[in-house]
């Protein structure tokens, strides 16, 4: 009995369209494309950047014709066995969890058998062919109706590690070796001439949504009702906020639907902070902007730290209830963060001299504003040496002896980016435009850097008075490559923070060529903590 | 390992020379080359394949080589000192002695560190095991431990245990070494995760594993098994560790993290990081998408400077500590913590190392312990002898002549049995001088005066002594100052805190209060006033006077003050006939004032009585049990291969001590004698030259040095001056070729020289400047 054409019913697609909003022409195509009775394909292609619904919406799709009433068995159609109700099944296969194509070979089989009820497993699956033949002993041999069809998705199959070149179209073969079987790969962006070269293949894309798309689909889930608010103004302020924050971050830098949403519910108790305080009333959407202007313009929203253990659902204003010891760090949005994190500190230490010193230093980090406290961590000599290796990474060879001489009296020195010789120097060397410690670190030779080290010695021990105490002794390094100074770069190289160039034969070798891996921000921290202003070793 | 293994060989003659020059079997015995390979030593094999990689584990490696060391020789390693004539006896007791102090010492202190961390795991684990609202993002401990990587094994070993026991949760631990890439990592965690269910070996490549309750078969990595597992034993969670995340690749970590998070639901996992930076510089080398997966919360690590106080207070100053370690040892070992990158666990190896150079090479030692009987017994003559050369001994004997004790002199120079008796005091003195220093140092901190910490207030104590009352004009401490300064609040605090340390003293020094032992100690107390309970009892008195004499301010509403407060000298402006008239005066004390300030004079006068101590130095004897050598510290622990091998090179004599390679310091400094190692003699001729070196010139001035009549080469002209060296006979040129070539690839394998692409037939320094 052949299928009389049949689009699949509207109701699926209602309710599928209710579930993902603006979504309707891809829902529509892929039901037509996917349902046994309507236009089955043997492969599809769906692409689209990155959460635009293309694997929940394939899951939903799959399992809303694999359970509705139009692709189940009729009571006339006596061919099907009664244990296989169902028209329609499918097996999903993720590649960001298979490792190796042997892995994803095996993976697929076992989602098939699991997917069939079918008992009997193949042991191991190594290759193509190997594929090729399981899924055809278990998809030809067995009774089914002719109308039967068995979906097999490669989700985000351009992220398949360790895939050999034929895998694609070998997987696009499938279909045509083994009847009633469709393949629908899932990409972010297919390359050109992608399964179109030998094939004519259908594909749907799914576009990123648009601004009234997002406000849409955040309308649908307001959040929950605040003090001084009703459902009403909710819903009045809700949309609006959205548009707000699409325009100030979405449409510019973060396009995607979960940081559209993250952005909102990061954004929403600080916007309603004001109304909440009852200083403004909840219809006054634009002085309430006004207020919350400098929020909008916070940039840790498009990239948030990941410490972020504050709930944003529970406030952030909300900093009292935390001092549980399993919620305790710091959160690194909002404001206020380090006299909160000072507190905590203070209140978990339990000696006084541990506060105290914990204090001293968020102090000073609190000071170097937004320092990584790296400088805190490391001991001195590894600072020093962190230092000199940025020297030698930033300054060419030829300035050494100008810049380190201490026969000269008077050192000539010549300041890099914006000191006081900056114009006279930039009218000489006019060819070179970019700030040398904008570029990247040059390699250098592990001599030149102990050279350096030795040479700012004892003057940056000297002169920097950080608070060590009667602990800054002149005698580091004064050995030059002792056990210590050694043991200090191999835990700056295994920091990742100086790294090795080349395939030098060993670490000790004076020969080997290192490149320091830290940028200048966190140098110049460094820098500060022993009392030096590094940029003032910097030649341009 | 290594070590392990080697303690397990005996020691050979040369494992305690400095130097020797290195001749391998077949050259020393010249003959055929089939003798020298019949007596190659039999090749070493692990044999203790099995019991070892457990230890190796679960302790830090130095500690295992070296408490193997201790258990596994039962042979004694000590020998007989005095030119080895003392007795077995006392080298067991040294032994014994050494065994007993180190022991005690180390177990304490492997309870403070594990005590240390405790917090952090308090709260590590309550944000493991806190449930979470939403399961899509990855809960993510990062735990900044600081910059010294060996520590973390034993934090993350302590967090294994205190997660695996809590619920049905398991946890792995991967280091960046055993995890290099994707399939590597997940092998690792699935095979560790579901350790002891299956017995099967994971060396072989992509193994099929089943797990679960049905005969399904998977890849070794491939997560479905775990999840499997997971189903299978309802475990709550997976704790995946990275330990050093700074050593991993950036690249794998990411790819972990999303392959985690695609696995979310279905595998519980949770992540810890250990950070040895920052999380900034982390967050920076993972993917944008990946950071987006995370769900973090940041710890901190009990800084190193804290538990080195805390492990410094028992182990080091514990009033039950038999040997003390000089202030100058001590204090190169702090700065070592500050400057270097030296953990904690190197503080406690050089700890270890330096009683173990205590007892073992100090005969003495023994006289140190508190057994009359058995070191009567054990006395040699030869120990008298070692008395009397003791520095101590000498200042003794000098200050008993200075003050006239002639007799007391004579005796201890030639009176035996004086000596003895001497000799036989010594545990007695030391326990009084080391109470008296404890006490001391204890009331100072009591005081919280200046910003010192518990050990540098130790060390001055240990080096200088303290004495209060000749603080006020040498003023190292601002003591007696600032305590009278005090306002009246701190005052009074302060006086409290004294008189709870006098009667509860120290538990974390092992110093009893001074009540408890009052009576035994005070009959012979030297530095120290005899009946404490009496200065504890007026501290007490000092203050309830001072609490009332606030009191009466309070009740008058005028502030108390004293005639030491800072707000004592006021200026006065008087205006007379429309001039402006400025004069300081001393504001007038109330007779509450006056009172307070009489007060305080007493508190500072009792505090100048009670807290005092001499230097150790001056304690006579103080040899047998305290040790102050930094020397064979300094080469064990920072080896200086570059300064060695430089002066090696340049002074062989100094390490081989042969005539051939004495160098007359009358010759000029040009003049090379050509008798000096070859390798040497290159680096005397390298040491001249520039940064690129013409090979064919460096022959020929070596040539001119070594060669046979050396003084008319005419090519050398620029060697002449070290060609007129006296030289009777040299070598021929073949032969000096062969020695220049083997030199010149020494050197180049020393890393002096390296080849050049500049200039053909160059070599170039590596040495920078």
């Amino acid at each position: 009995m052949h299928p009389v054409f049949q689009l699949p019913e509207e109701i699926l697609i209602s309710t599928l369209n209710q579930k993902f909003p603006c979504r309707e022409p891809q829902i529509r195509s892929l039901a037509t494309l996917l349902h046994p009775h309507a236009a089955p394909c043997r492969n599809l292609v769906l692409y689209g950047t990155e959460a635009t619904g293309k694997s929940s919406i394939v899951e939903a799709v799959l399992q809303g014709l694999h359970i509705s009433p139009s692709v189940s068995v009729n009571d006339h159609d006596g061919e099907v066995p009664a244990d296989h109700s169902s028209l329609l099944s499918y097996a999903i296969l993720n590649s960001v969890q298979c490792i190796t194509a042997r892995h994803l070979f095996e993976r697929t089989l076992s989602a098939v058998a699991d997917a069939l009820d079918y008992t009997s497993r193949a042991k191991k699956c190594e290759s193509m062919s190997q594929l090729t033949v399981e899924l055809s002993r278990m998809l030809k041999d067995h009774p089914r109706s002719d109308s039967f069809r068995f979906v097999l998705v490669f989700d985000s199959i351009d992220r398949q590690r360790d895939v050999p070149a034929t895998l694609l179209p070998a997987l696009a073969r499938l279909p045509e070796i083994i009847p009633r079987l469709t393949c629908v790969f899932i990409l972010t962006h297919p390359p050109a001439g992608f399964l179109r070269a030998s094939l004519v293949v259908p594909s749907i894309h799914f576009p990123n949504y648009t601004k009234s798309d997002f406000t849409k689909i955040l309308s649908s889930t307001p959040p929950a009702t605040l003090p001084n608010m009703t459902d009403d103004d909710i819903h009045f302020l809700w949309p609006r906020f959205c548009n707000a924050v699409h325009d100030a971050v979405t449409a510019s830098a973060s396009r995607t639907l979960p940081s559209f949403r993250r952005a909102c519910e990061a954004l929403w108790p600080r916007f309603t902070a004001p109304i909440v305080a009852g200083t403004h009333g909840p219809r006054e959407f634009s002085k309430l902007v006004i207020v919350a202007r400098h929020h909008f313009q916070d940039e840790a929203l498009l990239n948030p730290s990941i410490i972020s253990v504050v709930a944003t659902n529970n406030t952030n204003d909300d900093v009292d209830n935390n001092a549980t010891p399993g919620t305790n760090a710091a959160p690194t949005k909002g404001h206020g963060t380090p006299a909160k994190r000072t507190s905590v500190a203070a209140t978990r230490s339990q000696q006084p001299a541990q506060a105290q010193a914990q204090a001293q230093a968020q102090a000073q980090a609190q000071a170097q504003a937004g320092t990584p406290d790296i400088a805190n961590l490391l001991p001195t000599t590894a600072r020093l040496l962190l230092l000199a290796a940025y020297l030698a990474s930033h300054n060419a060879s030829r300035h050494d002896l100008t810049l380190f001489s201490t026969y000269q009296h008077g050192r000539r020195r010549r300041r890099g980016g914006g000191g006081v010789g900056y114009a006279a120097a930039t009218r000489r060397t006019k060819h070179r435009k970019i700030a040398r410690k904008l570029l990247g670190a040059h390699a250098f030779v592990l001599e030149r850097m102990m050279a350096i080290f030795a040479a700012v010695r004892t003057e940056w021990i000297a002169g920097g008075g950080s608070g060590s105490g009667s602990g800054m002794n002149m005698s580091i390094g004064a050995a030059g490559l002792d056990g210590d100074v050694g043991a200090a770069i191999a835990t700056l190289a295994s920091l990742r923070l100086l790294a090795r160039v080349g395939a030098a034969a060993d670490v000790m070798d004076r020969g080997g060529k290192w490149r320091v891996n830290v940028g200048w921000e966190v140098i110049r921290g460094v820098g500060r903590s022993i009392g030096v202003e590094i940029e003032d070793w910097l030649i341009d | 390992m290594a070590s392990q293994e080697e303690t397990e060989t005996p020691f050979s003659r040369q494992d305690h020379q400095a130097a020797y020059i290195f001749r391998p079997q077949g050259q020393r015995q010249s003959q055929g080359q089939a003798q020298a390979s019949a007596e190659r030593p039999s090749k070493r094999r692990r044999t203790s394949n099995k019991a070892a990689p457990p230890v190796a584990k679960s302790v830090p490696e130095g500690d295992a080589g070296l408490a193997a060391s201790a258990s596994v020789t039962p042979s004694s390693l000590f020998v007989p000192l005095l030119n080895g004539l003392e007795s077995v006896a006392c080298v067991q007791l040294r032994e014994k002695l050494f065994h007993d102090a180190w022991g005690r010492n180390e177990t304490r202190v492997q309870n403070i560190l594990r005590d240390a961390n405790s917090a952090t795991l308090d709260q590590v684990a309550t944000f493991v095991q806190a449930e979470r609202e939403w399961r899509d993002k990855i809960a993510s401990a990062f735990i900044i431990t600081g910059a010294n990587i060996a520590s973390q094994d034993l934090l993350f070993g302590q967090l294994a245990e205190r997660l695996n026991t809590g619920t049905r949760s398991r946890f792995v631990r991967l280091r960046s070494s055993e995890a290099t890439n994707v399939k590597a990592a997940l092998k690792k965690i699935i095979q560790d995760a579901t350790a002891g269910d299956s017995s099967e070996g994971y060396d072989d490549e992509d193994v099929e594993v089943s797990l679960g309750f049905d005969d399904r078969k998977y890849l070794n990595y491939d997560l479905e098994s775990l999840h499997v597992y997971v189903k299978a034993h309802s475990c709550q969670r997976v704790c995946v560790a990275f330990q050093d995340s700074e050593g991993f690749d950036s690249a794998l970590l990411s790819d972990l993290v999303v392959l985690f998070s695609s696995w979310m639901p279905r595998i519980p996992f949770t992540l810890l990081f250990g950070v040895a930076t920052s999380v900034d510089l982390l967050q920076a080398r993972l993917l944008k998408s990946a950071c987006r997966l995370l769900y973090g919360a940041q710890f901190d690590v009990v800084r190193t400077d804290t538990i080195l106080e805390q492990v410094f207070k028992p182990a080091v100053a514990g009033a039950d500590v038999l040997l003390r370690l000089g202030p100058s040892l001590l204090q190169s070992l702090i700065d070592r913590q500050h400057d270097h990158v030296a953990g904690i666990h190197s503080f406690l190896s050089s700890l270890k190392y330096a009683h173990m150079c205590h007892f073992y090479a100090n005969p003495l030692s023994i006289f140190a312990a508190a057994d009359d009987a058995l070191g009567k017994q054990l006395m040699q003559p030869e120990h008298l002898g070692a008395v009397r050369t003791l520095p101590s001994f000498r200042q003794a004997v000098e200050d008993a002549v200075e003050a006239g004790r002639l007799g007391t002199a004579r005796s201890l120079l030639d009176d035996d049995d004086y000596l003895r008796e001497r000799i036989l005091e010594i545990p007695k003195r030391r326990e009084e001088w080391t109470l008296g220093v404890l006490r001391a140092v204890a009331l100072l901190q009591a005081l919280r005066v200046g910003q010192d910490g518990f050990p540098q207030t130790y060390l001055a104590a240990l080096s200088e002594g303290i004495d209060l009352s000749a603080d006020e004009n040498t003023d190292s401490h601002h003591v007696v100052p600032s305590v009278k300064r005090m306002s009246p609040d701190e005052f009074v605090a302060m006086l409290t805190r004294v008189s709870e340390t006098m009667r509860n003293g120290d538990p974390a020094l092992r110093l009893p209060g001074w009540d408890d032992l009052g009576s035994q100690a005070a009959g012979a107390d030297v530095g120290m006033d005899s009946n404490s309970t009496d200065i504890s009892d007026s501290f007490e008195a000092l203050a309830a006077r001072t609490r009332a004499l606030i009191l009466q301010a309070r009740r008058d509403g005028k502030p108390l003050k004293s005639a030491y407060s800072g707000q004592r000298r006021v200026v006065r402006t008087t205006v007379v006939a429309q001039k402006v008239q400025l004069s300081r005066d001393s504001a007038a004390l109330s007779d509450a004032d006056k009172a307070f300030t009489k007060v305080v004079d007493g508190a500072v006068a009792l505090l100048a009585g009670t807290v005092r101590c001499v230097a150790a130095e001056r304690v006579f004897l103080h040899e047998t049990w305290l040790y102050d050598a930094k020397m064979p510290y300094r080469d064990v622990f920072v080896p200086r291969p570059r300064v060695v091998f430089e002066r090696s090179l340049t002074r062989p004599h100094d390490y081989l001590a042969c005539a051939c390679c004495r160098v007359e310091d009358d010759e000029g400094a040009g003049a090379i004698p050509a008798t000096l190692p070859v390798t040497s003699l290159l680096y005397h001729l390298y040491l001249e030259t520039p940064g690129l070196i013409n090979v064919a010139d460096l022959w020929a001035a070596f040539y001119g040095v070594v060669g046979e009549g050396a003084g008319a080469e005419g090519e050398a002209e620029g060697e002449g001056e070290v060609g007129r060296t006296e030289r009777s006979g040299g070598y021929d040129e073949r032969t000096a070729l062969v020695l220049f070539y083997r030199g010149l690839a020494e050197l180049k394998a020393l890393g002096f020289v390296k080849h050049s692409r500049k200039k053909v037939d160059h070599v170039a320094k590596i040495k920078w400047l």
